[in-house]
């Protein structure tokens, strides 16, 4: 009667994705892996591009000033260029932001100098330059970054320390409830996520900046977290299972989980893609960097961290 | 599970998710701000001036580390004394690293006025004018040609005249003890300062001995005013004039009242949001942030029917406790934060579905509904442990060891995380353990 009644319940009002999944995620491992190799080396190359300055680093990484102007009178970027390079500052970019919401002219400045003794005047001498300039438009100074060289660079230490203890961390406490070699391939993945993640950014020409750090750290967060779901099912399945070869366990355990790998995707997937369309200048490439980040830690789980705990596997054996 | 266990968890969640609006709630300090909640928003989300100062060890040269670091101590309080009087509402002053302090001043609008306040070293130093004729030392683009000048002999520009050759310095503003703006005769601002007893002898006597000699008032390096003494002048009080405007010296006596910074200070970096960018980007953050929200609640419903409100519930709650939580321990939500929350949100969604794939897998193999929700439980515990953990130990670490904004997102990531054990969980259960019989279960 009971067990009538599960079933009914169970039957009649799923709604699943995938029935009994049996796909083979492994029959391509070595080549996907070799794929991964290869991306790592496109992002540690974008890596060494940030790091040589020939990739475009946001002004809190890199140094400079970022000035947001605003006028209630349109005011030609030709004559502003003039103005601006007229008053000592050739190397500025300007860009004028549209948006629909704001009537008005809205004006964007970057200075890529190193600046030093200026820290915190920029923005008041460019905007005693522009009204000067300009004395009928009526700017205002909206915002304004302006980072000296020093605060960059201990910026950018003391983002890659905290990350780099926190790996440590996470590779203690997954070797101490998986195996050692869980705990190393959840570490040596998560840095498969960022590199590639890098290598997006610095491709797609978007500035990297104290935002896309954060975007990188919460993509490590989601990345371990299915990385530690898929292990869990494996580590269960060890138990049940005892004497089926490894590779077939694993491959189990991966479709066993497919149904939450990608409800779970999806449902984070759903929450960013509003606020890529509608989240205003700010968010908009932060949440890019998160949509892909998140296909990138799901592929990773699949197609890397798992393939790697089988390939790891057979060379222990070998030598056991 | 025991009925009285059962009320208790539901009497608790009720009261801290009741704590948890009540705190996020604005209370009238706030109304009288016109901030719309009590939870306090980052400079990045609701507009104002952040500074990163720094001991300038160009200019404070050959100190050690601690000798540095003392005189950033000092310029601490001094700095804390000059923004009080400023009357900025909730600044924040904070010592960091050896030689660092950083400011923040929430809504600001005014940001020059902020910005003089704080860099003014407020060196006051009187010395006498030297009665050798500038002419001589003047080359022929009228500058003074320092090399040339006798070695007692100091040059200073001006405030209004360009260049004064002073004397040896005979008093400096330590022995100040009171400041304030007074009008002259002709109704311009003054400031007029008392010096201590100390002070004002000394000040008597280097009056007395110089009369009809121009006295020099110098701040920070520049000459104010350089009157001539007419007589002696007793009790240690006088006055600097300038052609001040009201807010100038307004300013003035402020920083000389509070007294000088011990070392100079320059700013190693500014982040300035006006009012109207942060509150565009608050705006178009909280729509797409609800659509966002909306969309999953709804995809909760597709997947998982009845089961997936229950999840939703949970998740809600999650969010209201951690901007509970936020609220009480007066943190500060930045956007990094809100991305923070997003993946607390995801991570407790994620619970939820390896829960009900496991139930589902369990009313598949032929388990009643009730054994199947036990089971389903139990089964996903472990990973959802497993995970949270991991979370939280790469949060704590990043809150412990990161800086600015990555310590905004760690803050939201490790409340979160610990609430979502709570709340996609034991709250979840509790829901699914109020009806004791299940004939059929919608998931």
């Amino acid at each position: 009667m009971t067990r009538e009644a599960g079933r009914r319940g169970g039957k009649g009002g799923m709604f699943q994705l995938f029935k009994d999944p049996d796909y083979n995620f492994l029959k391509f491992r070595r080549a996907l892996l070799a794929l991964s190799v290869l991306l790592c080396g496109v992002g540690l190359w974008a890596c060494a591009l940030l790091w040589q300055g020939k990739a475009p680093l946001g002004t809190d990484f890199g140094g400079g000033v970022l000035l947001h102007y605003a006028a209630p009178k349109t005011v030609e970027l030709e004559a502003i260029r003039g103005a601006l390079k007229e008053a000592g500052y050739p190397e500025a970019q300007i860009q004028q932001v549209r948006e629909e919401t704001h009537s008005g002219f809205k004006l964007i400045v970057r200075i890529k100098r190193q600046i030093t003794s200026e820290v915190g005047t920029t923005g008041g001498k460019v905007l005693g330059n522009l009204q000067k300039a300009f004395p009928d438009a009526g700017f205002t100074l909206e915002g304004s970054d302006e980072v000296g060289p020093a605060v960059s660079a201990r910026l950018r230490d003391d983002a890659f320390k905290a990350f780099s203890l926190a790996m440590v961390g996470i590779l203690f406490y997954i070797a101490m409830r998986f195996a050692f070699r869980n705990g190393v391939i959840s570490v040596f993945t998560t840095v498969h996520d960022i590199l590639v993640i890098v290598a997006f950014v610095v491709f797609m020409g978007m500035e990297f900046d104290l935002l896309t750090v954060t975007a990188i750290l919460t993509i490590a967060g989601y990345s371990l977290n299915d990385k530690v779901v898929i292990f869990d099912r494996i580590r269960d399945n060890l138990k049940v299972r005892m004497g089926e070869a490894y590779p077939s366990l694993v491959n189990l355990s991966l479709n066993e989980t497919l149904n939450r790998t990608v409800i779970t995707g999806g449902s984070t997937l759903l929450a960013l893609i509003p606020v890529y369309f509608l989240g205003g200048e700010v968010l908009h490439n932060f949440s890019l960097v998160l949509i892909f980040g998140i296909l990138v830690g799901t592929y990773s789980s699949v197609f890397v961290a798992s393939p790697l705990l089988v390939e790891w596997n057979q060379i222990g054996s070998k030598k056991g | 599970m025991s009925v009285s266990y059962q009320k208790f968890m539901m009497l608790f969640v009720i009261v801290l998710g009741g704590l948890s609006v009540w705190a996020i709630l604005p209370t009238e300090a706030d109304r009288t701000h016109g901030r719309p909640t009590s939870l306090r928003m980052g400079l990045d989300i609701q507009g104002g001036l952040h500074m990163n100062l720094e001991v300038d060890q160009e200019k404070y040269k050959g100190k050690t580390p601690q000798e540095v670091s003392e005189a950033a101590d000092r310029a601490l309080e001094i700095l804390r004394n000059r923004v009080d009087k400023l009357g900025v509402t909730e600044p924040l002053l904070q010592r960091e690293g050896v030689a660092g302090i950083v400011v923040q001043f929430p809504g600001l609008e005014d940001y020059r006025q902020a910005q003089e306040i704080i860099l003014s070293t407020a060196q006051l130093e009187f010395r006498l004018v030297s009665r050798l004729p500038l002419s001589e030392f003047l080359d022929k683009d009228g500058k003074v040609a320092v090399p040339k000048l006798p070695k007692d002999i100091t040059y200073l520009p001006g405030k209004d005249e360009p260049h004064y050759l002073c004397e040896k310095v005979l008093l400096t503003g330590e022995a100040l003890v009171d400041a304030k703006v007074e009008t002259d005769n002709l109704g311009r601002p003054i400031v007029g300062f008392k010096l201590n007893a100390e002070g004002g002898k000394r000040f008597g006597v280097i009056t007395g001995e110089n009369v009809h000699r121009q006295l020099a008032i110098i701040l920070d390096g520049k000459v104010y005013s350089a009157p001539e003494i007419q007589s002696r002048i007793p009790g240690g009080s006088g006055i600097i004039q300038g052609s001040f405007t009201d807010e100038e010296a307004g300013r003035l006596a402020i920083v000389l009242k509070s007294g000088a910074l011990p070392a100079p200070m320059k700013i190693t970096s500014q982040f300035l949001v006006g009012p109207t960018l942060g509150k565009d980007s608050v705006e178009k953050g909280t729509k797409a942030a609800f659509f966002g929200l909306l969309l999953v609640l709804l995809y909760m419903v597709l997947f998982y029917r009845l089961s997936g409100l229950i999840a939703n519930f949970g998740m809600l709650m999650n969010v209201i406790l951690l901007m509970g939580f936020m609220a009480g321990l007066k943190a500060t939500l930045t956007l990094p934060g809100i991305a923070g929350i997003v993946l607390t949100v995801g991570m407790s969604v994620d619970s939820n579905v390896l829960i009900f794939e496991r139930i589902r897998e369990e009313l598949k193999v032929g388990k009643t509904v009730r054994a199947a929700i036990e089971a389903g439980y139990q089964r996903a515990l472990t990973a959802i442990i497993d995970s949270h953990v991991t979370t939280l130990i790469t949060s704590v670490v990043l809150f412990q060891f990161g800086t600015g904004p990555v310590k905004g997102f760690a803050v939201t990531l490790s409340v979160g995380v610990a609430l979502s054990l709570f709340t996609a969980v034991v709250i979840t259960k509790m829901i699914f353990d109020a009806r004791k019989e299940y004939q059929t279960l919608s998931i």
